[in-house]
């Protein structure tokens, strides 16, 4: 009897033990399960600045060993910066147009940005579900996700369709309109029906975005990290500008300029300081030098490595800019034998690159409401009265090129474009848009400042087929319903 | 039947009954004269054993043939006579070695899956910090790569081919029952194990269910034996030397005549050009040292009654080769166990500390300071003549290395303890069946300390160019609890029955926080002393991380053995296993069956003088793997970032609802042998292992917002051989040289891949996987050399050569996992000198070496660079394979097979000449033993990959190598 107790007290001992620990449930400490809709409107806005977030991309504004591809590269592969032998030659091949369809850059580039697109998409299905709790509250940020959306569906635009005319029947790219729990393999679609969603989304945006539609500002004076009404009407004009649509681009460009005057010489340095921003219209926020910075792979200031470097004609030749110019020392240190890009350097005094990227700003907005009004024909008063608006608080003496003739007009208002807007993103697009235009870089092989440069490709441009980015090698596998670009 | 059955038994019994007995004694004791206990003895009617004196007594008839076994000796005969003296020689062969699979432990003859034993004895004494790269060419199908030279680095050990893509390919460690990972082993003491076993297929390894399709690597420790408590003393001094490179750079002069005829990069001018010259620094010599290795033992192991103990203090300090890198080790031990008849209690336990110091290795940074030393040229001295450092004045910038290597400060102290405590029970009524449980914590703290001074180029870089301090603590746990019954019966003497149930719970989980201080803007300290309080203008705000996660597992398995006369043999096991990690499909069902034949034991055999032992074996089972990244990935996460001071959240990745274990489906077939009197033992083994259910990160479209999606999906398939031998050549008066090695061919082959594609990239961009080729493939274009005529590159491309580039033209090579690979052992031994001679070799791999590119890229002909551009195309005739560096003229490619290299190597791992002195000397001095012992560790290498070491684990050498060291140690074992 006490031999079988003792049995039975074992196998109970046993069968505790066993049912001691055996669940294997673990509850989530560090994350969210992102298979739930959003259970309250702070996350969807939450998810709303994790899109922003996305702007910060080493691969989009951001730059240290990234693509930097809506900052830095459109001017690397530009005709107005030239590589150095400080350069590790991580960029040789953007800015000597070698890539191929394989080219890292380009696919990280289409990576980070549809990236972006889905966190927008993201917001734009949950947002709705509280229409009932907070319509305006909901409006503003709906509002702003939508602006992204049409915002970096543009930008995709820039580098991969072949032709930006408005009905053009090229292919662009897939427009991405909703968040894929399941990704699916979209197509190309024609840069018509492209222009069609970007143009709906940014109206819709607009609409959203109306003062009396949101609950509480967007910006304040002191911050312009978001995109609100005044940004939507940027965005219109830059792309109704592409589209020569040149109506809606002056228009949308004059409400921007009303809502954001453009700034005054004495304070233009300041923009580039983050210390003054009355005239820009959305600033990509860069807080910290954790968070990244835009224009590293340009010059790296914290490390003093000067990859890229103004051309000669940029930083010499008095025909771009003459000495009353007020941007050049903004712009750039007058060293002939290592010309430095000062736009970036940093915020106030610190010299750590660590500043704000400015995505849209008056000054760009004056150039397309006088590219417009010059374009429409019949409106040169009115488009050199815009262009003088911005003239006159540029330079330090009204003497300037007074273009006499329509396409005198046009050549000053793209030679200003060129002088403005230099190193922020447009020197790509801009040659581009314009019908592809051939460029040599200036002093490239330093017979005139005795510069040596490790390229010896001085003329990039005659790489036709990179005019038009090819869709990424590796996302032709996986979606083989996308077309290849011609030439690749 | 069962009548007939009985009868037959009775007619037996009754012959042995009438043959006249009498009753002869003898003693039993090893070729030491130490009297063997419990030793068996058989004669015709009766069995026995020895007792504590090694003697016994049995009744026989004069003049038979008595049979004496013991386990771990060879058997022997005698004719039964009086006063009896039978010595018994020891021996390895697998009749009688001792498969430990961590949770039982069974004879090798009993085995009917894949084990592999390694001699810890023989391999302990190598002078390496970090276990795991000891076991290269160890064992057949065990491929070890040691990856880095660095004192302490883990290696990478793969058993029986790669498994998996996107899951771990570790085997599981088992310390004491206790899952380890290999980075414990810089910080456990490989004089403190007592056996390792390597498990390799579904009926060995199988046990461990889900975590076993890897392989199994059961490591036990030291117990101490009953007697006179034995201490040992083990001392061991070195030094190491850093192996010299292939890869040759250009000097001062070959440097600076190459930059005067490709347009004076750095602009020197003539009166530079001419005093640089006469500057020639060779940075290899700046930069490497020396490496001293000093390791001490102490322990001590004995018992008494039922109670045994080991006990070791151990500490290790191996400086590397190159300056500010090290390893000290202090690792304590004490294992204890105790009890009754009725009741075993024991407890494991070890602590370790470590402090590693160490230096960025395999990347591209220029800051790292093995980048550097291949990029910084060669006409600059580290120092000016007063002392300070120099700084590349040239655009290259190079950041100098030995600055950037002695003046911050990377440490990693480690601390590591391991309990496990054991209660087992005889259930009384119930013979042979006990119960278990087992409970073991593994704990492990891990601490970081990277400290950038600010005078130091990454100093430069942090906020204000005033330096950074990172520290992190990680803290990992991990519980787990074997509850077991434990069943033994033999039925009939002929029928042995074990029976094994367990259930087991293990919990793993772990936390870490971090953050990184700025601002030394005084140089008083190099700590948390020197940091400066943050605000928005200085820059100097200090990032605060963290992170943590948890795992569960419960499993309950049984596994069940029969042998049937000690020559047949059956295995087999079940488990369940039920995973936190999956949301759906939780749980796995695995097992594995396997049987043994022993021929040897057949009359058909019995008559063929020279085999002494033969066996057959077959198995057939399931593992499965869950060492996935991430322990919710079967769900959408969503995560944190950061935007204009606020928090964003991001969906970081999307949902796989259905995922579930990776199985690994694996066949068997053994042949283990001994011939010629034991002269040649060895085994044979084939097996063909399939892993269904493959974990892969499935390309999704980028336009999706997300680049994969890990799923289970696609089939992995390694066949292979696996071939050990060792052989006794010569045994002649006191001198014998003996022979061991083993061979393994693997090939793996990916079957099939998601939503039937036939090749995905991988995310190195270099290699691919591919549907009937390998992991790990090379995909890039062929390089054909170079045009005379154009100095252009030139490819192959369908219809032939090509000048121009086009990734569209790139096909499959090699892959980087050598599918050929082994070890083996020459051991000269004359009386108590012996020699031993170990060479491991792996062949038939290719290695990309971007460390090459980066010295070859004509981007960066201002910095150091491969002296092989000496032959670089300058103009039309030049025949070269070094196209011209001028990006007019010729588009450098890097991915091509230009920088495709043979990773083939054979390595002679270790020499060793010791000597054990003579009984009569040792007596004198009161001591039990002493072993004295010199060995050179990878003192030759043959192989073509040119970089310092072939043995990289990656597809492609990145750059800044720490490669395997040349060490020579010599030491002293005293046992007293």
């Amino acid at each position: 009897m006490y031999k079988k107790l003792k049995y039975l007290i074992s196998i109970f001992i046993i069968m505790l033990l066993i049912n001691a620990c055996t669940k294997t449930d673990v509850k989530r400490e560090y994350s969210l399960d992102g298979d739930e809709p959003a259970k309250d409107l702070q996350l969807v806005e939450a998810q709303l600045i994790g899109a922003y977030g996305g702007f910060r991309s080493v691969d989009y504004y951001g730059s240290n060993a990234g693509s930097s591809a809506f900052a830095a590269l459109p001017d690397i592969m530009g005709s107005d910066l030239i590589e150095t032998f400080e350069s590790l030659g991580n960029y040789r091949v953007m800015s000597e147009w070698k890539f191929a369809a394989d080219e890292a850059w380009v696919e990280n580039t289409w990576a980070a940005a549809y990236r972006i697109i889905s966190r927008a998409n993201r917001v734009i299905r949950d947002v709705d579900l509280f229409a009932a709790e907070n319509q305006k509250k909901v409006n503003r940020i709906k509002g702003q996700a939508l602006a992204i959306r049409a915002h970096v569906h543009f930008d995709i635009m820039r580098y991969w369709a072949s032709d930006f005319k408005r009905n053009s029947s090229a292919l662009c790219a897939p427009y991405m309109s909703a968040f894929e729990s399941v990704p699916t393999k979209p197509v190309r679609i024609t840069v018509k029906e492209y222009y069609d969603k970007i143009l709906a989304d940014l109206n819709a945006a607009k609409t959203l975005l109306g003062s009396g539609n949101i609950d509480a500002a967007i910006n304040t004076a002191a911050n312009k990290s978001k995109i609100d009404q005044v940004g939507v009407y940027a965005m219109l004009a830059r792309v109704n500008l592409y589209a020569e649509q040149w109506n809606d681009a002056m228009v949308n460009a004059d409400l921007a300029i009303a809502a954001r005057p453009i700034e005054t010489l004495a304070n233009f340095g300041k923009i580039w300081k983050d210390e003054q921003n009355t005239e820009v219209i959305w600033a990509v926020n860069f807080a910290t030098q954790a968070e990244g910075a835009p224009y590293e792979n340009v010059y790296f200031v914290r490390g003093n490595r000067l990859s890229y470097q103004p051309t000669y004609e940029m930083v010499d030749d008095l025909a771009l800019y003459a000495l009353n110019d007020g941007r050049f020392d903004n712009y750039m240190v007058y060293d002939l034998a290592r010309p430095r890009l000062l736009k970036y350097i940093g915020r106030g005094a610190a010299v750590d690159g660590v500043v704000d990227w400015k995505a849209y700003r008056s000054g760009e907005m004056a150039l397309i409401s006088a590219e417009a009004k010059a374009r429409i024909g019949g409106m040169d008063v009115a488009a050199l009265a815009t262009l003088n608006g911005l003239r006159s608080k540029r330079y330090f003496s009204s003497s300037y090129p007074a273009p006499a003739t329509n396409a005198a007009l046009i050549t000053e208002i793209l030679r200003q474009r060129r002088l403005e807007l230099f190193a922020e993103g447009h020197r790509f697009f801009d040659l581009k848009r314009l019908g592809k235009l051939s460029f040599t870089r200036s002093d490239c092989n330093g017979a005139i400042a005795g510069n040596q440069y490790p390229s010896t490709i001085c003329t990039p441009t005659t790489a036709v087929r990179s005019w038009n980015w090819p869709i990424p090698f590796n996302e032709r596998v996986v979606n083989p319903n996308l077309s290849q670009n011609a030439g690749y | 039947m069962k009548k007939i059955f009985l009868l037959l038994l009775s007619v037996l019994f009754y012959n042995t009954l009438i043959i006249a007995q009498t009753t002869f004694s003898g003693k039993v004791q090893d070729n030491e004269g130490v009297p063997l206990v419990g030793a068996t003895i058989k004669s015709k009617s009766e069995t026995t054993k020895t007792n504590e004196l090694g003697a016994f007594t049995i009744k026989a008839k004069a003049g038979e043939t008595l049979f004496i076994s013991y386990v771990g000796k060879i058997t022997n005969s005698i004719k039964a006579a009086e006063a009896m003296q039978v010595i018994l020689a020891a021996t390895s062969t697998s009749e009688t070695e001792v498969i430990v699979t961590g949770y039982s432990t069974k004879s090798k003859r009993a085995n009917t899956g894949s084990a592999s034993t390694i001699a810890i004895d023989d391999v302990r004494s190598q002078p390496i910090a970090s276990f795991d790269q000891l076991l290269q060419g160890q064992a057949p199908g065990l491929k070890a790569i040691s990856n880095s030279g660095q004192p302490g680095a883990a290696a990478q050990v793969i058993i029986r081919g790669r498994g998996s893509i996107a899951a771990s390919v570790n085997p599981l460690y088992i310390l004491d029952g206790m899952e380890i990972t290999p980075q414990d082993f810089a910080t456990l003491n490989q004089g403190d194990f007592e056996s390792v076993t390597v498990l390799k297929d579904a009926v060995t390894a199988g046990i461990y269910g889900s975590r076993g399709a890897n392989g199994v690597i059961v490591i036990t420790t030291r117990r101490g034996k009953v007697g006179k408590t034995k201490f040992n003393y083990d001392v061991q001094l070195g030094q190491s030397q850093f192996p010299t490179s292939k890869l040759q750079l250009m000097n001062s002069k070959e440097k600076l005549d190459y930059e005067k005829v490709n347009g004076n990069p750095n602009g020197w001018s003539a009166s530079q050009f001419d005093s640089l010259s006469k500057i020639s620094t060779n940075w290899e010599d700046v930069f490497f040292r020396t490496g001293q290795t000093q390791s001490h033992q102490l322990s001590a192991s004995g018992g008494a009654d039922k109670t045994r103990f080991y006990a070791s203090l151990g500490y290790l300090n191996q400086t590397g080769t190159v300056k500010a890198t090290s390893l000290k080790r202090y690792t304590l031990r004490l294992n204890v166990e105790s009890g009754t008849d009725k009741v075993r209690f024991g407890m494991n336990t070890s602590v370790g500390f470590s402090e590693f110091s160490n230096t960025q290795e395999n990347n591209q940074g220029i800051a790292s300071p093995l980048n550097s030393l291949r990029w910084t040229l060669p006409y600059f001295t580290p120092k000016d003549s007063k002392g300070n450092y120099v700084q590349d004045p040239t655009g290259s910038q190079q950041p100098n290395a030995l600055e950037e290597l002695l003046e911050n400060k990377r440490a990693f102290p480690q601390l590591k303890a391991i309990g496990t405590v054991f209660a087992e029970y005889m259930v009384p009524g119930v013979k042979g069946l006990s119960v278990k449980t087992t409970v073991g914590i593994d704990y492990r703290n891990d601490q970081q300390t990277i400290f950038n001074n600010p005078t130091t180029y990454v100093g430069r870089l942090a906020p204000n160019g005033k330096g950074s301090l990172f520290k992190s603590n990680a803290n990992a746990y991990r519980i787990t609890n074997t509850n077991s019954l434990n069943y033994k019966k033999n039925i009939g003497g002929k029928h042995d029955i074990t029976a094994f149930a367990a259930q087991e719970y293990i919990l793993r989980k772990s936390n870490s926080y971090n953050y990184t201080g700025y601002g030394f803007t005084e140089p008083y300290f190099q700590n948390e002393a020197g940091l400066s309080s943050g605000n928005a203008t200085n820059g100097f705000i200090p990032l605060v991380g963290g992170n943590g996660t948890e795992r569960r597992l419960n499993s309950y398995f049984l596994d069940a053995g029969y042998s049937y006369s000690n020559k047949i043999f059956g295995n087999f096991n079940i488990r369940k296993d039920v995973s936190s990690a999956f949301t759906n499909k939780k749980s796995a069902l695995l097992g594995g069956v396997g049987a043994a034949w022993v021929l040897t034991e057949e009359n058909f055999l019995k008559s063929a003088k020279f085999i002494n032992f033969l066996k057959i074996k077959a198995s057939y089972g399931t593992s499965g793997n869950q060492e996935i990244a991430g322990d919710f990935a079967s769900t959408s996460n969503i995560g944190k970032n950061s935007y204009n001071g606020l928090n964003g959240y991001v969906v970081t990745s999307l949902s796989s609802p259905l995922l579930t274990w990776e199985t690994r489906a694996t066949t068997n077939l053994g042949l283990d042998y001994a011939l010629w009197k034991n002269r040649i033992k060895g085994s044979v083994e084939v097996y063909n292992s399939q892993t269904n259910g493959l974990y892969d990160f499935q390309k999704t479209p980028y336009t999706s917002g997300f680049s994969t999606l890990l799923a289970n999906s696609g089939k992995l398939q390694n066949r292979g051989i696996e071939l050990s031998l060792s052989a006794t050549i010569f045994e002649i008066s006191g001198f014998s040289w003996n022979v061991n090695g083993n061979f393994t061919y693997n090939k793996n082959k990916v079957l099939e891949l998601t939503n039937g594609l036939a090749e995905t990239q991988d995310a190195n961009g270099l290699t691919v996987t591919k549907v009937g080729s390998p992991l790990n493939s090379f995909k890039m274009n062929e390089y054909l050399g170079v045009d005379p005529a154009t100095g252009k590159s030139i490819y192959r491309n369908a219809a032939g050569k090509t000048s121009i580039y086009s990734p569209s033209d790139a096909i499959v090579f090699g892959t980087s996992d050598a599918p050929y690979f082994g070890g083996i052992t020459n051991t000269f031994t004359y009386k108590s000198l012996q020699l031993s001679v170990f060479w491991t070799y792996a062949f038939g791999n290719e290695i990309y070496n971007n460390d090459r590119v980066n010295v070859e890229n004509p981007s960066y002909i201002a910095s150091s660079i491969s002296r092989d551009l000496l032959r670089e195309w300058r103009q039309p005739g030049d025949i070269t394979d070094i196209p011209s560096p001028k990006s007019s003229i010729d588009e450098f490619q890097s991915l091509t097979t230009r920088y495709l290299e043979n990773g083939s190597f054979w390595r002679l791992r270790n020499v060793e000449l010791a000597y054990n002195l003579p009984q009569r000397w040792l007596s004198k001095a009161k001591l039990a033993s002493v072993r004295v012992f010199l060995q050179g560790q990878n003192l030759f290498t043959i192989t073509k990959f040119r970089g310092f070491d072939p043995e990289i684990t990656n597809p492609s050498l990145g750059g800044a190598q720490y490669p395997t060291l040349k060490t020579i140690t010599g030491g002293v074992s005293i046992g007293f």
